[in-house]
């Protein structure tokens, strides 16, 4: 197999991964639950887990570090534990549901901003957007789509200068380019992703003090008296026990890139991509989505080939290729109706540090054998 | 007798077990006697020739919501009384 699916997990990880998980679930006791060696173990892990997380985004404080279990339930931790129906906030056509849905169950008052026809944001339409009542700018630091990612900087200069708080949807930039601390004030992470974590983790980061509202209560393992659970970070958001192994597996899959550096690591994806990108572009039954005139993006490229439906593209790699890719609308639904997508969706190829410059060619070599037998 | 450190959560104690051992000092993990009424389950002891050390390094490192109580052996239990303002 050919594995271009980066973009909805990583497949190949660091060997400390699997390594990490199988020791912890034969040695972790329940962290935050008692005092012998087991349960130490687990919650020192956790810890350096948080201070690994830290690192790599360049957050002093490690509490400020809250595991989930996806990026998907930090955003709907956050977004509950934040958003009133009263609010107005402001959100991007490029988010993915996770970003949405939350944002729509609080029944705000929501307001987009747009995107040119390559997908790229018109940040400069941002403060148009502002009205009294806009307590929230929530978006996606890298589309899931496109590879696009976000002139955020922009965006947070915007939202200081109007006593907004900017919430970061980091699920596909997250150790794949630098994160900046400063570039938000809170960040919903994935672990499975880019920073090479199993699947059931993920986390929220908090640069600085956030009145939540406690969304997710239960058994913490502190102050068992009281009828609240702790609002402070980063018991607030970790009530139940926590997946330790699965932390245990992110601590060294992030260890991997704080070891190996995040710009080395960007350099090599961006270098796959320009070999894939420069391999399919000058056919011209191929129309490419997302803005490839930046060197600085995700390691990701949707595309249609003409005559061809996307599922029928993805299959066809597949079963005569090994080549693995995603198909569809990558539940981001108001791209694809940008697009005009909703319909054929698009075939998404999305690459790793751990990809090969011969499976690139050979994933190249598949599209142009595809153009030519749907020429004939 | 010995000192024990006290904190607000399971997190911070962790986090201050890191910190003390980062400067090689004596510390253990027990669990919070029933005496006391801290928040977290667990709290760390401390012999009395490392507790000023430890309390600064922990005030250091920004670890300040802390309680500190003498853990002394009488009529076969132990009694704990509180230590303020750095009276050890």
């Amino acid at each position: 197999m050919i594995y271009f699916d980066n973009s909805a997990t990583t497949l190949i990880k660091p060997p400390e991964v699997a390594k990490a998980v199988a020791c912890a679930i034969n040695n972790f006791g329940n962290a935050g639950r008692s005092f012998y060696d087991a349960v130490l173990l687990a919650n020192r892990e956790i810890f350096t887990a948080r201070a690994e997380v830290a690192k790599l985004i360049g957050l002093d404080e490690p509490l400020n570090v809250a595991f989930t279990s996806s990026s998907t339930e930090s955003l709907n931790l956050v977004i509950g534990g934040l958003v009133k129906k009263e609010d107005s906030v402001i959100t991007t056509v490029t988010e993915h549901n996770s970003v949405l849905r939350p944002l729509y169950l609080t029944g705000c008052d929501l307001s987009f901003i747009d995107c040119g026809d390559n997908g790229s944001l018109l940040l400069d339409t941002a403060q148009n957007l502002i009205k009294p009542s806009t307590r929230f700018l929530i978006c996606t630091h890298g589309s899931n789509v496109t590879g696009n990612i976000t002139d955020v900087q922009k965006l947070y200069s915007i939202c200081k200068a109007n006593g907004i708080t900017m919430i970061l949807d980091i699920s596909q930039t997250f150790g794949a380019v630098p994160v900046d601390i400063r570039i938000a004030d809170i960040f919903c992470f994935t672990g499975h992703k880019g920073l090479f974590g199993p699947q059931g983790t993920g986390g929220i980061i908090a640069n600085g003090k956030f009145n939540f509202e406690v969304v997710k209560t239960g058994g913490a393992g502190v102050n068992s008296f009281d009828r609240l659970q702790s609002n402070e970070m980063p018991d607030i958001f970790e009530a139940g026990t926590l997946n330790s192994h699965g932390i245990y597996g992110l601590q060294k899959g992030v260890q991997f890139i704080n070891e190996t550096g995040i710009d080395a690591i960007h350099a090599k994806e961006t270098h796959l991509l320009k070999l894939f990108y420069d391999g399919i572009k000058d056919f011209e039954q191929v129309k490419i989505y997302g803005d490839f005139s930046v060197e600085n993006r995700l390691p990701v490229i949707s595309i249609n080939i003409e005559g061809i439906a996307s599922s029928d593209l993805a299959a066809r790699l597949w079963d005569d290729y090994g080549v693995a890719t995603r198909a569809g609308s990558h539940c981001a639904p108001l791209l694809h109706k940008r697009f005009g997508t909703i319909e054929s969706g698009l075939v998404r190829f999305s690459f790793s540090y751990f990809n090969t410059e011969e499976e690139i060619e050979k994933g190249v070599s598949a599209v142009k054998d595809i153009i030519k037998s749907s020429s004939h | 007798m010995e000192y024990i450190i006290a904190f607000k959560n399971t997190n911070f104690a962790i986090k201050a077990e890191r910190c003390l051992l980062a400067q090689k000092l004596l510390v253990t993990v027990m669990p919070l006697p029933s005496q006391i009424r801290a928040g977290c389950g667990i709290c760390l002891r401390i012999p009395p020739k490392e507790i000023k050390f430890a309390r600064d390094a922990l005030f250091d490192e920004g670890i300040n919501e802390i309680e500190m109580y003498a853990r002394a052996a009488k009529d076969n239990k132990f009694i704990y009384t509180e230590v303020k303002d750095g009276s050890f």
